[in-house]
């Protein structure tokens, strides 16, 4: 009697199709918050002070694809799929720069993360979207570019909406020579640093770009983001 | 005229410092903070004003020598630059200091600053005391006058610099030598790299495995409460193998948990030793262009240096000379014996000694903050601890710095050019103590660094070849 109803759990655990993997890259610099985000993404509810990330650290999400309400439906076959999203949080010291490639092989998406009180780690993001983009192997690759090269699809997201607002001004820091480039950059004595492009190009992501503007966590919106990439994959 | 001058002289100083300031201000933000920023102004303004006032003070050193303002506004100079710059070394800095940590600590503002004033009092009181055991002014001659203070901040920044130069002294050597390099095989990295991936692949399915039996653990804890309709004997029975299954599946996860931590734990430890590997490579690289061959000639100078000045050191610390020829006087005096050229010496020996100086105190700031950044950098690596208060600490640090190096560089400069020193900070200065007291912790320090280095190079050369 016990043994039948253990065989019957064992086959139902391992009888279904196997999980499909989504490899995301989250890059930034240093202490922008990569390692929070992913802890939030991944447990749900935020950590205090993590160490610094030093190489990387993969979070792993699980998600079903197929759900009722997902806006493609172009995927052949069985109504739901597992799929399991690793975010591989790599670390955004500048010593460790030569010594992170090893991170960027079979990427299917990027998320930039940017700290909204400090611009200078906005303005570095493009240098990011081109190191991945020169050595980093993607696999399902889209055919246009992105930003330097870039050719997978990707979100930027900007962390630290608190402490920014409560600076006052949006985008700046209390970083005196940063201050000063500035006010040069408004009097238009430099050119402007070049910040990455940011487009509604992927479907879906209306959602998000909303939430971005009012400064929340929209996981919902994420979580559709991410499943949506994956049509892409196997269309 | 006069006031016109007097104008002049006033725009030359102010734009000076503010440029100098602005120097400090620079490299603060450029080169330290590479990775943080600082958000409050104050201890960015602080560290440009420090900064401003210490350089100012070797920039009159030079105005001696070459005589750009006149005597007069040179004195007042002097004067006014110490006097700020001994005000907020003393006085400023300890407090601020102090009442950043306790509000940083979440201590209210006005206890904040209750306690920053003990803490300065305490602080004046340890300052006053540590001159007891060096030969001081006599305190009858005033408590909180120049003099007394300039000597007690002299002791602090001496022990500074040569702590400094006997570092630099043996580390100078064994980074620039070729001999020290060891060549790297990129198989070792790759074979590294591999395993390294290999790692974070295991890590990541064995995450994927808990988050499959944490499901699945969910599901028949919801599956429970589907069997409210089956009889007494089966719902009992059900319970135990359920609860047996369970604690089974908590304990692997449990195990799996505890594997995941050592193999993430292990990846650090492969990044680092990859780091470390391609650092090695990209110096053994470097030792192999013409650069790098500067560089171990340089080396090998900077050891023959290095091992003169230990000699001269002990000498001096052992046998107690004050030798008080400055070396420009003796290189001039040494040239003019064996070359007849005829050229006016006065003059020479004015620009020689302009040439010397600057290159001292080019040389002097560089390395300092240089080192201030391997400093800052190391302790942002631990990761402890505000910025701000490392800033802070490494501003009192530096202006007692360049003011000892000007109680130093006296003795480096011709007679007539030291008068003005001695006559700002007052005649009852002890020069010669100094010296000795430079050379004594110049020798300690350079024999413990050379059986630190030495250590830390056999250490590796151990782990090269490991002994079977």
């Amino acid at each position: 009697m016990f043994r039948r109803e253990r065989e019957r759990e064992f086959k139902e655990f391992n009888g279904g199709p196997p999980c499909g993997q989504v490899r995301v890259l989250v890059v930034g610099d240093s202490g922008v918050g990569k390692t929070s985000l992913v802890h939030l993404i991944v447990k749900g509810f935020s950590t205090a002070c993590p160490p610094q990330t030093i190489g990387c650290t993969v979070g792993v999400k699980h998600t079903k694809y197929g759900s009722p309400g997902s806006s493609s439906s172009s995927l052949k076959g069985d109504a739901e799929r597992d799929f399991f999203i690793e975010l591989w949080d790599v670390s955004g010291h500048e010593r460790y720069k030569d010594c992170r490639s090893l991170f960027y092989s079979q990427i299917n998406g990027v998320i930039f993360v940017h700290d909204l009180s400090q611009r200078r780690t906005k303005t570095s993001l493009q240098q990011w979207a081109s190191e991945i983009a020169t050595t980093g192997t993607f696999s399902a690759p889209l055919s246009s570019g992105g930003p330097g090269g870039l050719p997978v699809p990707y979100i930027v997201i900007g962390n630290k909406a608190d402490i920014a607002a409560k600076e006052g001004t949006r985008g700046s820091s209390g970083n005196l020579v940063d201050v000063a480039r500035q006010w040069v950059e408004k009097q238009g004595l430099l050119p402007p640093s070049e910040e990455l492009p940011l487009t509604e190009s992927f479907p879906g992501s209306g959602s998000l770009i909303a939430a971005a503007k009012e400064a929340r966590y929209d996981k919902e919106g994420l979580m559709k983001f991410f499943l949506d990439q994956e049509t892409v994959f196997f269309r | 005229m006069a006031w016109g001058w007097g104008i002049y002289e006033g725009m030359v100083v102010i734009g000076s410092l503010v440029l100098l300031g602005w120097a400090g201000l620079w490299f603060l933000n450029r080169r330290l903070y590479k990775e943080y920023e600082e958000k409050r102004a104050l201890v960015q303004i602080i560290f440009s004003v420090v900064f401003a006032f210490s350089c100012n003070l070797l920039q009159l050193v030079l105005f001696e020598i070459i005589p750009v303002l006149s005597r007069e506004a040179r004195l007042i100079n002097w004067k006014v630059d110490l006097f700020c710059l001994i005000l907020l070394l003393v006085f400023m800095l300890p407090y601020y200091h102090c009442y950043l940590m306790l509000c940083n600590s979440g201590v209210r503002k006005e206890r904040a600053g209750l306690g920053a004033i003990i803490f300065l009092l305490a602080f004046l009181y340890a300052f006053w005391r540590m001159g007891v055991h060096f030969p001081m002014p006599s305190p009858d001659k005033g408590f909180f006058t120049m003099p007394q203070l300039v000597s007690r901040i002299g002791v602090v920044g001496v022990t500074v610099m040569a702590v400094l130069s006997g570092f630099g002294a043996v580390n100078l050597p064994y980074s620039y030598l070729s001999l020290f390099i060891r060549e790297i095989d990129e198989s070792e990295i790759k074979a590294l790299e591999r395993q390294l991936m290999q790692s974070i692949e295991t890590c990541v399915a064995k995450k994927k495995k808990i988050i499959l039996s944490q499901m699945e653990m969910e599901r028949i804890q919801g599956s429970d409460e589907n069997l409210k309709g089956r009889s007494f004997f089966k719902r009992i029975v059900g319970t135990v193998v359920r609860s047996v299954q369970d604690d089974q599946k908590e304990q692997d996860i449990k195990i799996l948990d505890a594997e995941v931590q050592a193999l993430e734990d292990l990846s650090k430890q492969l990044f680092l030793e990859i780091y470390e590997l391609r650092q090695a490579k990209e110096a053994a690289a470097y030792s192999r262009t013409w650069k790098g061959h500067m560089q171990n000639l340089l080396g090998y100078a900077g050891s023959v240096y290095c091992v003169y000045k230990m000699i001269k050191s002990l000498q001096s610390v052992v046998f107690k000379e004050a030798g008080s020829v400055d070396p420009v006087t003796m290189s001039i005096t040494i040239l003019l014996q064996f070359f007849d050229i005829g050229i006016d010496a006065a003059l020479l020996s004015q620009y020689i000694s302009l040439l010397f100086i600057g290159i001292l105190i080019t040389i002097s700031v560089r390395g300092f903050l240089t080192n201030l950044m391997k400093f800052f950098f190391a302790v942002s690596r631990v990761g402890s601890g505000s910025s701000s208060n490392v800033v802070l600490f490494l501003s009192e640090i530096m202006g007692m710095y360049f003011l000892s190096s000007i109680l130093l560089i006296r003795k480096s400069l011709r007679t007539e050019y030291r008068l003005i020193i001695t006559d700002v900070l007052g005649g009852d200065i002890q020069f010669d103590f100094y010296h000795r007291w430079f050379d004594a912790i110049f020798v300690a320090s350079a024999f413990l660094s050379l059986i630190l280095l030495s250590a830390h190079y056999t250490s590796r050369q151990a782990d090269k070849h490991p002994i079977d």
